[in-house]
């Protein structure tokens, strides 16, 4: 059972300068400094300073906690874990290949299937083994991408080797004096990876969390890789993996509008199926969306994904529960 | 849109044009002159005849443009489409002299390795702001390595570096065939720092190679694909910290050069997993001879082969024309054999001639389909 955050607040995108204000004051935090995990850009990137600045302006002190710089000296000190580490990149390397041929295939096949003009009562039996087929690449990988890290944390006693432990604990102990933590945007996969590594999940939970783009992709349940406007092409979605599940029942789409295509209703429709029974949620510049340790909701409205890919704005929801009356924007927004 | 009564040409014309007013033509307007899909072509000048020298496929290489009755002004005008790029030059001919000049009345020219073209820009036409210096971007380092070779002696090879390029790290390769050109008129050098920058592709290393004897070396030439594959690549990984796999290796070629780079592949298959072949000269016969020069002969045996034989010799193949290059008809017809060799295949057509213009603008979607960057990692 997953253990959630008692409040989060997720930002939008953070293009330009960082603004930390609005997210620390939904948060209604007590006194005292917030950890912050900038990982995501490689800590000798300025969006540290950036942090610690917008902290000091908000009346708080940051403590960074170097999960880069740490995780650089776990596999200095520990040669054998560093290259079993390595292997299991590769694994997940190979993993990720071997799904994305399996996920190619089966995203056209469904696309063929639904454009063949045949009446839907000799079609639909096939739309739907063909939606089934996607689901199950999806399942399939994030159970092989589990087990692969499973098998890792097993082979080398991650939890129990010294050079982990002295780092966890010395993180367990910044963390526990602090207010809150933020997290960046960033590398999806390196955040993940590197919190998954440290096994963070547990001593993150207790505390309130304000993060944005990914850094908050890896605290929902599902992390989805996503692109339409790649110079070489759109992407095709992919689910990275699991995420730390400390904030419930969202899969997040940070710079929705630039990412993408908002007129493609099919693509759109695929994309909230295949996070459900999570919601889709989108988000862009200037949007908050605050978890209050029972709903999500928004001042201006939460931008959601409806199972026929429209985005419709709610002003709440509860993860699980039948969803607020949507207004629909229209799926051009 | 204008209609082609309505062209600025078309009302000068019919004014009468005086004197004056062909300076107040010239004074009014930018040129050459474009009015929706018309582009208008203005010579001004004492001349027997004006003809504007293309490299438009299809329609003949040298047009005869009009004069305006009465004045010292000629002018032709096409219909290109939105986004083109054309070079040309006038051959203005006076009595039994003929001379080719660049446009007087247009500032913007490229050079290339054969010399200074005038460039017109069509309608929506802008210069890729990836293919220009960013100061914001961190540039990538050049330096040169010598590199030991049994056909051609010792060569020098300039191995670009990316930007914060560390040892430990292991990075893809690119070999860039014709490399000082690519860099010199392809901005290279430029594209690859932006598209590191901006992560649409990865950090990677480049060596340039430059040919002693191009059509020599280029055309279907055993010895440089031994270069390529056996001599180059070794000594590229005993100096530089270069990903060892097909897929991290990749080769690009433009007009023989990209002959070069197929057939290198072809000579070892799977060597290369990614080929980015610009305007390729892939001439072939159906039946009897080329018409092409006896230098291409290797090369159309080769693509004759190539084509009775198809092989998979690469995983990703990346090929770019230009609409107004004769070689569309070549590239169009290798593309099909290409994927039905089993290979993954991408092919883009361009409003733009055999030019290095033409291959740098077409160097992000080539590179970033052949090595997508992290982009689609990164969330800000």
């Amino acid at each position: 059972m997953a253990v959630h955050v008692p409040r989060a607040v997720v930002l939008g995108p953070q293009p330009g300068r960082i603004d930390l204000g609005p997210g620390l004051e939904a948060l209604e935090l007590p006194p005292g400094p917030v950890a912050a995990i900038t990982v995501g850009w490689r800590e000798t990137e300025p969006v540290l300073k950036e942090v610690e600045q917008e902290l000091g302006q908000c009346g708080r002190e940051a403590v960074p906690l170097h999960i880069g710089e740490r995780v650089g000296r776990v596999f200095e000190r520990d040669a054998p874990l560093a290259e079993a580490h390595r292997a299991l990149q590769e694994g997940l390397l190979a993993e990720e290949q071997l799904y994305g041929a399996r996920l190619r295939r089966a995203v056209e096949t469904a696309r063929e299937v639904v454009r063949l003009s045949v009446a839907e009562r000799y079609r639909d039996p096939y739309a739907e083994q063909a939606w089934q087929a996607i689901l199950a690449a999806d399942r399939f990988h994030v159970e092989r991408h589990a087990e692969l890290w499973q098998e890792f944390r097993e082979a080398v006693g991650l939890a129990e080797r010294p050079a982990i432990r002295e780092q966890r604990e010395e993180l367990e102990g910044l963390l526990a004096g602090a207010a809150a933590v933020v997290l960046t945007g960033g590398h999806v996969a390196v955040i993940r990876n590197r919190l998954l590594l440290l096994g963070l999940a547990d001593a993150l939970a207790p505390l309130p969390l304000l993060a944005w783009s990914a850094g908050a992709m890896v605290l929902t349940p599902r992390v989805v890789l996503f692109h339409d406007r790649l110079p070489g092409g759109a992407a095709r979605p992919e689910i990275l993996g699991d995420g730390l599940s400390l904030v419930p029942g969202i899969a997040l789409f940070p710079d929705a509008r630039i990412r993408l295509d908002l007129g493609d209703r099919q693509s759109l429709a695929e994309l909230s199926g295949r996070v459900n029974p999570d919601r889709a949620v989108l988000l862009d510049p200037g949007d908050l969306i605050h978890w209050d340790g029972r709903a999500w909701s928004s001042p201006h409205g939460v931008r959601l994904l409806s199972d026929d890919g429209e985005v419709e704005t709610v002003p709440s929801f509860v993860p699980g529960a039948p969803g607020a009356e949507p207004r629909t924007e229209g799926a051009a927004t | 849109m204008s209609a082609a009564s309505e062209l600025a040409i078309q009302e000068l014309l019919l004014s009468g044009p005086t004197g004056d007013a062909v300076d107040a033509f010239i004074e009014a307007h930018d040129f050459p002159i474009r009015e929706g899909p018309h582009t208008t072509f203005v010579y001004r000048g004492e001349a027997t005849s004006v003809l504007l020298g293309h490299w438009l496929f299809g329609t003949a290489a040298a047009r005869e443009m009009e004069r305006v009755p009465g004045s010292n002004l000629w002018f032709l005008t096409l219909d290109l489409p939105a986004e083109s790029r054309v070079e040309y030059r006038f051959q203005r001919v006076r009595g039994t002299d003929a001379e080719w000049i660049l446009d007087p009345l247009n500032e913007r020219t490229v050079r290339d390795p054969f010399g200074v073209w005038s460039v017109c820009h069509g309608e929506g036409y802008r210069r890729p702001e990836w293919t220009e210096e960013d100061p914001q971007v961190g540039r990538g380092e050049l330096t040169v390595t010598h590199v030991r070779s049994r056909a051609f002696g010792t060569r020098p090879v300039s191995v670009y570096t990316p930007s914060g390029f560390r040892n430990r790290r292991r990075y893809p390769l690119l070999v860039v065939l014709d490399g000082e050109d690519y860099l010199r008129h392809a901005a290279c050098r430029t594209v690859l720092d932006n598209l590191i920058h901006r992560r649409e592709i990865p950090p990677l290393i480049a060596a340039f190679v430059t040919p002693a004897k191009r059509i020599r070396e280029y055309a279907d030439n055993p010895a440089h694909a031994e270069f390529l594959t056996s001599e180059l690549v070794s000594h590229l990984q005993t100096e530089f910290p270069i990903r060892l796999r097909p897929d991290d290796r990749g080769l690009v070629g433009a007009g023989l050069g990209a002959v070069a780079a197929l057939t290198a592949a072809w000579r070892y298959p799977g060597f290369f997993g990614k080929l980015l072949l610009s305007s390729g000269s892939f001439t072939f016969t159906d039946a009897g001879p080329s018409t092409r020069t006896a230098l291409l002969d290797p090369v159309v045996d080769f693509v004759n082969a190539y084509r009775a034989d198809l092989r998979r010799v690469s995983r990703r193949v990346f090929v770019s024309c230009g609409i107004y290059e004769p070689l569309i008809y070549e590239n169009r017809s290798l593309v099909p054999l290409l994927r039905e060799s089993g290979m993954e295949v991408r092919y883009v057509e361009a409003p733009d001639g055999h030019n290095w213009e033409n291959w740098r603008d077409r160097l992000r979607v080539g590179l970033s389909w052949l090595f997508p960057g992290p982009l689609w990692l990164y969330y800000r």
